[in-house]
């Protein structure tokens, strides 16, 4: 803390970083997801520009890239990308299982790592609770046998809440992955003091509810307190919003645009928001 | 569970950016040129036998057979060997395409003459139909801002091809055309759903155009006259 008004600030020039509390891994506190974004199929332009994007997430400071098998082809896309950036020894490699038989989910864990081109996941998260008590079993069983670093489990804008405390409280995740942004906040009540409780890193995904957020601000001019926060964009101001809670261990924004990318990973440096402002930002943005 | 599946909006559905689907009818229309050529003169031949009212063996076999080539041709290269490479759920379409194209093929084969003809009505706004899947849905992209390469066209891309075979179908008396309805029906809410969540200008068309095939197509055919 720093006694500037409004304003918690990290030390300048360095990037955040938050634990995975079960291994002690730290964190760089902005990843990239891949949920539409990298979902470009075959088309060599739309790869390369992804590419470029990993690139510059890579270069400054990125680690953890998430995404899934529902995501169509962004997982080929992202072991394109490894390919020719020469596999950075930086990537922190996140996927998920979606599959509904338990039975299928080795081969499916199998094929995507294909397609990632990894040696093993680091973490592997069970998409929306979908047959997560098979699938936990086996990727508890792939941690115990040194084939897995983490295991998690995922939801998006506040779907099954009620199962998903379940299972946060029943199984020994290291990683939750839900919605949270400055708008869409349900996991504050519960789930985020739950995870803190149980000891689980939390990933936010939404954070700008998939560039809605963003293109609905884009028109407003940006309030005062942003220039407290070094925050120079909408983008940069609501990611700062969900790294000051002090749960949050990674955000993951996807990106098709190098510029953007770097404003992203930009937000983990410098101050960030304290309570009181935290609360005149879900004011001021809520009555927009 | 239910209550979960309410929570969802078409745009959750939507795995792809526009951009993305745009650049695939891009690169399709460049790796099959001049197929579009192609299809755009099969599907005139298709129209002009129709207009004629042709109803002898051959040319009941061609207005089949000739749409039945672009729907395994579009089932088994754009939505399976393409499409599905952005969206999974485009496989089951993709079987779809596949099995109305050998439908039609069936119905070439064995080209049964119908008994009587389509109510007027129906001719009408089938003929009306065909015309513009030529015409003016290859237009509808670019006037809603796509680019001119990824543009639409009959017999080489599923909306266009599946509102050519409505039309046909409903300018057709035939009891097997009943058969060959659901394939572009499905398609036609499954594409119409897809550019309604990606909010373009021209999402209303497709919906409109085959919702008045299928009208016109269960429109009654009239019984055929007795012999005397």
């Amino acid at each position: 803390m720093t006694g500037g008004r409004g304003r918690r600030a990290a030390a300048a020039g360095t990037a955040l970083m938050r634990p995975i509390h079960s291994t002690g891994l730290m964190m760089p506190a902005v990843g990239l997801g891949t949920w539409i974004t990298f979902n470009v199929g075959n088309d060599p332009e739309a790869i390369a520009g992804c590419t470029a994007v990993m690139k510059a997430f890579f270069e400054a400071g990125g680690r953890m890239i998430d995404s899934s098998p529902m995501y169509g082809s962004a997982q080929m896309v992202v072991g394109r990308g490894l390919d020719a950036l020469g596999r950075p020894q930086a990537v922190y490699a996140a996927d998920k299982v979606w599959i509904s038989s338990g039975d299928d989910g080795p081969d499916q864990i199998a094929q995507s790592r294909a397609l990632w081109g990894v040696p093993q996941f680091d973490l592997m998260q069970v998409h929306n609770l979908r047959g997560w008590e098979a699938h936990l079993e086996t990727l508890f069983a792939m941690k115990a046998a040194g084939r897995l670093t983490h295991v998690g489990i995922t939801t998006s804008e506040g779907r099954r809440h009620d199962t998903f405390e379940q299972v946060m409280a029943s199984q020994p995740l290291d990683t939750i992955q839900i919605t949270y942004n400055i708008l869409d906040r349900a996991v504050e009540d519960r789930i985020l003091p739950l995870a803190r409780e149980r000891g689980q890193a939390v990933i936010v995904n939404r954070p700008f509810r998939q560039g809605a957020l963003t293109r609905r601000l884009a028109r407003e001019p940006l309030p005062g307190w942003a220039a407290e926060i070094g925050a120079g964009s909408w983008a940069k101001a609501l990611l700062k919003f969900i790294l000051s809670h002090p749960d949050i261990t990674c955000a993951i924004p996807a990106t098709t645009r190098v510029d953007h990318v770097r404003e992203n990973l930009d937000a983990a440096r410098g101050p960030l928001p304290d309570a009181a402002l935290r609360r005149r930002m879900i004011a001021d943005v809520e009555a927009i | 569970m239910m209550a979960d599946w309410f929570s969802y909006s078409l745009t959750d559905f939507l795995l792809f950016a526009p951009e993305t689907y745009q650049r695939l009818f891009v690169r399709y229309n460049q790796a099959v040129w001049p197929a579009q050529i192609v299809g755009a003169l099969g599907a005139l031949v298709v129209l002009w036998l129709v207009l004629r009212r042709a109803d002898s063996r051959i040319a009941i076999g061609m207005v089949h057979a000739l749409p039945a080539i672009g729907w395994l041709w579009i089932g088994a290269d754009f939505l399976y060997q393409r499409y599905a490479v952005i969206n999974w759920a485009a496989t089951w379409p993709a079987v779809g395409f596949m099995v109305q194209g050998v439908l039609l093929l069936a119905v070439a084969a064995i080209a049964p003459r119908p008994a009587g003809h389509a109510p007027p009505a129906a001719r009408i706004i089938g003929l009306g139909l065909m015309a513009a899947a030529l015409v003016v849905m290859p237009l509808a992209g670019p006037l809603a801002g796509r680019p001119w390469g990824a543009i639409e066209t009959v017999g080489v891309t599923p909306d266009p091809t599946a509102v050519f075979t409505l039309g046909l179908l409903a300018g057709t008396a035939g009891v097997w055309r009943l058969i060959l309805l659901p394939v572009p029906v499905l398609w036609c809410l499954f594409s119409g759903a897809t550019a309604r969540a990606m909010d373009t200008g021209d999402a209303w068309l497709l919906p409109v155009l085959a919702a008045a095939g299928l009208a016109a197509a269960l429109l009654p055919r009239p019984a055929p006259a007795g012999r005397g």
